[in-house]
């Protein structure tokens, strides 16, 4: 019976290992021309941990992310994308834009966990969400406009964070620090961080109290209490850099990485105390996304600018380049 | 033999490795070679590329747009090798006038499918294409527009990131989907929600620029992406609404356009420009245009990308004449004010588009413009120029700040702002080189006022900007170029004439690096290639506190060069370079005071700059009031976008 047992166990993580899907989003190749042939872009995907690649979708698009709906076993995607958002519910295979000219350069979807149909995007001219999936968008910069904060900084919106407990409660990164939303984005309030280009924003699994912050040019800020005070990481004079992404390891929110413009893999053990950078193998030191499996944490994919996409092993101590060098990737992700 | 003394000098100047020479605007007096005016009569670098300026004699309209369409259909051999050159490749704009022209039909028909096989899959190709097949449709095969049809159900389409590419994007799909009522377009939408969209973002477009002026104003490399649309719309809109939207917008832009016309040259500010046409306004793509509608200039079709002037040239819309009367009456100077957009800032900024302030002088014999300064729209910007009405090469002077940082990119792209140099620099790839003549500085205001402009800087840098320096522009096609002891810098073409008053030191050389810089290759053609040689002195000056005044005049308002010299060499400017400042007399006897940033003063007056859409006498346009009254002598010509009507009327 045991035996039994664990050999359903090993079936089923060796199943779905083999499906675990990584995606990269080719954002534009760096060699792009306007107006030319240029090399494919958009969703690029591996269910072999890396060894081969397929391409998905759209191949002239500017693209910034991919959100496989949850629970769609992998069939609803929606691809973040200079025109607008693209939707496929088979896998990928055919997209429609589910928005207009008011949507434009999206750079990230959120779904709603309690209600799969209400969605949230990310633009440079602020949030907008929908409540039939997709088909129609609302703009919701109550709070962030330029015109009530006095910069254009407040509406380009970065990352997204729904609140765990309560989906409503929304924290949004800007060019102008972090703003919080406690009616599903109607309204907004500064929240922490003025000033700050935030482009990076986490939270632990474990305790919902812990948050890390990467900026466009001031390095990292950390929160254990939940967003009310936040301690700038200074080391190695690190408070000067660029950071593009930040994210827990899923199941030791000691361990953290971050990335961004030169910096290589960036390493927490210890909750954002102490830091170590690790570029072996990496031939770009420029990360702009990172995806931690969760099963297996020492997995570990990250998308590079200009450089591609490089592999982790070891818990990010050293890489291995898998493809599309040149490519600036913007985002990296596993899915179904 | 003081001519040779200057000569000299340039020439020695321009050999790499010698020791530049500076001229302290300060300190004159101790350079014993500018002792007296030094004067050099320049002869022309290079001859006129005679094989490609074809004047227009006294052409009607009609013999234009034949003589255009028959040139392109005769003079371009389709090519399918790999090896062929650029102009003889597929290109859609070749293949209409063929078929137009029922020339090589047969060669024409099999670039379109070549086209089409192998799509670029963006804003260009989409327009592009049903421009194509509806102008050339009567001599394309039964089905062929089944052909194009499913060609757009399968190629999925980049919607581009500027104005005009949204432009060209929807005017793409609102063709195609008012052609053929499909049930899933490549954008998975169908005919009726493709439609839809298209009209909608055009309507948008058209209200905001008549509400609040364009984004992406008065460019004369980017101006024929915006006639181009608006023709296929006119000519194909089946709605008659659409059509007539259409039809107001292009009288809109060519007024725009006619406002700031000096025998074919775009004159005044521009909002973006590549550097090889804001040294040489000869070769801007409007030009083209300039010629089909108004006349007044050379036939030059192969300047580059002239040929998207074949789609305006089959279609019969036409300029009225009141619009071409404003754009070749040169008969008395005016002064004209306009008001443009700043791009959409997306961070960074207070605002989501400012307004730009554009003042522009225009004479017979040369042109002042200038909008305010600052980073109004990335990587091309021209802030002033004076342009002079002449058929010699490199008929400008300007001053600018090459520039470059990662702010000014993130103000306007939403791509993280120091990675995307790289990009930016490998397609714009002057943007990350100090000797560029295209540049938006944030550090750089201008005071202009009728023929006098104060151009001021205050270079001063963070560690993440470059460079710590202005440039100015001065062409070796001048007829005369002379470097005074009293500071002033006067130069002469045909008629038309200017000073410049350095107010820092500065070094002035012959300019081995714009040749480079500006590509070589003037033509789509492989005809016209820019000069090998230098075809500027470049003045250069590192102080912090720096600009320059600038005074341009012409035989008609000074009776001659030497009589110009004589009046501005009593003028005198008093530069505060601690306050950055300016006070100057200039030789009509205005008091100008100009103080970086912002404050100006004209005979003790405030300046606010705070201009309608249109103001001079040829145009009015307040803003948000979606009319253009077009004025010519006694007539007046409305264009009211809120109800999308015309009107032309006798002034009492």
């Amino acid at each position: 019976m045991i035996k039994r047992a664990l050999l359903a166990v090993l079936l089923c993580s060796s199943m779905s290992f083999a499906q675990q899907r990584v995606y990269a989003v080719v954002h534009l190749y760096q060699t792009m021309v306007v107006g030319g042939h240029n090399p494919a872009a958009g969703i690029f995907y591996t269910t072999d941990g890396g060894s081969n690649w397929e391409h998905l979708g759209w191949s002239n698009i500017i693209a910034y992310s991919l959100t496989v709906d949850p629970g769609s076993n992998g069939k609803i995607m929606y691809l973040a994308a200079g025109n607008g958002v693209l939707k496929s519910t088979d896998g990928g295979e055919d997209w429609r834009i589910m928005t207009n000219w008011r949507e434009t350069e999206i750079s990230k979807l959120v779904i709603d966990p309690a209600n799969h149909n209400v969605l949230y995007i990310a633009t440079p001219y602020g949030v907008f969400k929908s409540t039939d999936a997709g088909w129609h968008w609302a703009k919701k910069n109550n709070g962030i406009s330029p015109t009530q904060t006095g910069t254009t900084s407040s509406t380009f919106i970065g990352p997204i964070l729904l609140g765990k407990k309560n989906p409503n409660h929304l924290l949004i990164g800007t060019e102008n620090g972090i703003y919080r939303s406690t009616n599903g984005g109607d309204s907004w309030k500064m929240f922490a961080l003025k000033g700050w280009g935030v482009r990076a924003l986490a939270r632990s699994e474990q305790h919902q109290n812990e948050f890390i912050a990467g900026t466009e040019n001031g390095g990292m800020f950390i929160s254990h209490d939940g967003g009310k005070k936040w301690d700038h990481v200074t080391q190695n004079r690190m408070d000067t850099l660029a950071v593009y992404d930040v994210t827990f390891s899923p199941n030791d929110d000691k361990i953290i990485y971050a990335g961004g413009y030169g910096t290589g893999m960036l390493k927490s053990a210890d909750g954002g105390r102490t830091w170590t950078s690790y570029a072996d193998g990496l031939d770009c030191t420029t990360i702009h996304s990172i995806a931690v499996d969760p099963q297996n944490t020492d997995n570990i994919y990250i998308g590079t600018i200009p450089g591609g996409v490089y592999k982790s092993t070891d818990g990010g101590k050293s890489w291995k380049y898998l493809l599309l060098n040149g490519a600036q990737i913007w985002s990296v992700s596993i899915g179904e | 033999m003081i001519s040779n003394d200057i000569a000299r000098f340039s020439i020695e100047a321009a050999q790499p490795g010698t020791n530049m020479k500076s001229y302290d605007a300060n300190d004159r007096g101790k350079m014993s070679c500018m002792k007296q005016l030094l004067m050099l009569a320049l002869v022309l670098v290079f001859a006129y590329p005679a094989a490609y300026a074809q004047t227009d004699g006294h052409l009607s309209f009609e013999q234009r747009r034949q003589q255009i369409l028959q040139f392109y259909a005769d003079s371009v051999n389709i090519s399918f090798s790999p090896s062929a050159p650029d102009y003889s490749r597929p290109n859609f704009n070749i293949i209409v006038a063929k078929l137009a022209a029922g020339k090589d039909v047969p060669t024409a028909i099999r670039a379109m499918d070549t086209l089409m096989a192998n799509p670029v899959g963006n804003m260009f190709y989409i327009y592009e294409l049903m421009g194509t097949y509806l102008f050339g449709r009567k001599s394309l095969p039964p089905g062929f527009g089944d052909k194009v049809r499913d060609n757009l159900e399968k190629t999925t389409i980049y919607r581009g990131d500027t104005e005009n590419h949204f432009l060209q994007y929807y005017t793409g799909w609102y063709l195609a989907a008012q052609e053929w009522n499909v049930p899933r377009w490549s954008n998975g939408k169908t005919s009726e929600e493709t439609l839809k969209d298209a009209q909608d973002y055009l309507d948008h477009w058209i209200k905001l620029t008549t509400s609040l002026g364009q984004g992406e104003f008065n460019s004369p490399t980017y101006f024929i992406t915006y006639i181009d649309p608006l023709i296929l719309l006119y000519q194909f809109a089946k709605d008659p609404l659409m059509k007539k939207k259409a039809e107001m917008m292009l009288e809109y832009m060519f007024a725009d356009y006619g406002v700031e016309y000096l025998d074919g040259f775009y004159c005044g500010a521009h909002s973006r420009d590549y550097p090889y046409i804001a040294v040489n306004p000869h070769v801007a793509q409007s030009r083209i245009f300039g010629y089909l509608y108004f006349g007044h200039t050379e036939f030059r079709p192969r300047i580059r990308e002239a040929i998207s002037v074949i789609f305006p040239a089959l279609s019969s819309f036409k300029v009225p004449p009141i619009i071409r009367d404003v754009a070749t009456d040169r008969s008395q100077p005016y002064v004209s004010k306009q008001r443009k957009r700043v791009r959409f800032i997306i961070r960074y900024g207070p605002e989501r588009t400012p307004p730009v302030y554009k003042y522009t002088y225009m004479t017979k014999y040369y042109c002042l413009g200038s909008m305010q300064g600052g980073i109004l729209q990335p990587i091309q910007e021209h802030v002033w120029d004076v342009t002079f009405a002449s058929r010699r090469p490199y008929n400008t002077v300007f001053a600018l700040n090459p520039y470059r940082s990662p702010k000014e990119l993130g103000l306007f792209f939403p791509e993280e702002p120091l990675p995307i140099y790289g990009f930016v620099a490998h397609s714009h790839g002057y943007y990350g080189d100090v000797d560029k003549w295209s540049s938006s500085s944030p550090h750089e205001r201008t005071f202009q006022h009728l023929n006098t402009i104060i151009d001021l800087y205050d270079l001063n840098l963070n560690p993440t900007e470059r460079w710590h320096q202005i440039d100015a522009f001065f062409p070796l096609t001048l007829n005369q170029f002379i470097v005074s002891e009293s500071g002033w810098i006067f130069g002469r073409m045909d008629s038309a004439f200017f000073a410049y008053y350095p107010l820092q030191k500065y070094r002035l050389e012959k300019d081995t690096d714009s040749v480079q810089l500006l590509g070589g290759d003037e033509g789509s053609f492989g005809i016209g290639k820019l000069d090998e040689h230098p075809i500027d002195l470049r003045l250069k000056s590192f102080e912090t506190a720096n600009g320059c005044v600038l005074q341009a005049g012409s035989v008609d308002e000074y009776g001659s060069f030497d009589n110009f010299m004589r009046l501005v060499e009593k003028t005198k400017v008093t530069f505060d370079s601690k306050k950055i400042s300016v006070t100057y007399k200039t030789i009509n006897g205005d008091r100008l005071y100009f103080r970086y940033p912002g404050d100006r003063m004209l005979n003790g007056k405030k300046v606010v700059l705070d201009y309608p859409l249109f103001d001079s006498k040829f145009l009015h346009s307040a803003v948000n009031s979606r009319v253009l009254k077009i004025t010519y002598k006694n007539m007046v010509r409305t264009l009211d976008f809120n109800n999308f009507t015309v009107s032309q009327d006798v002034i009492q």
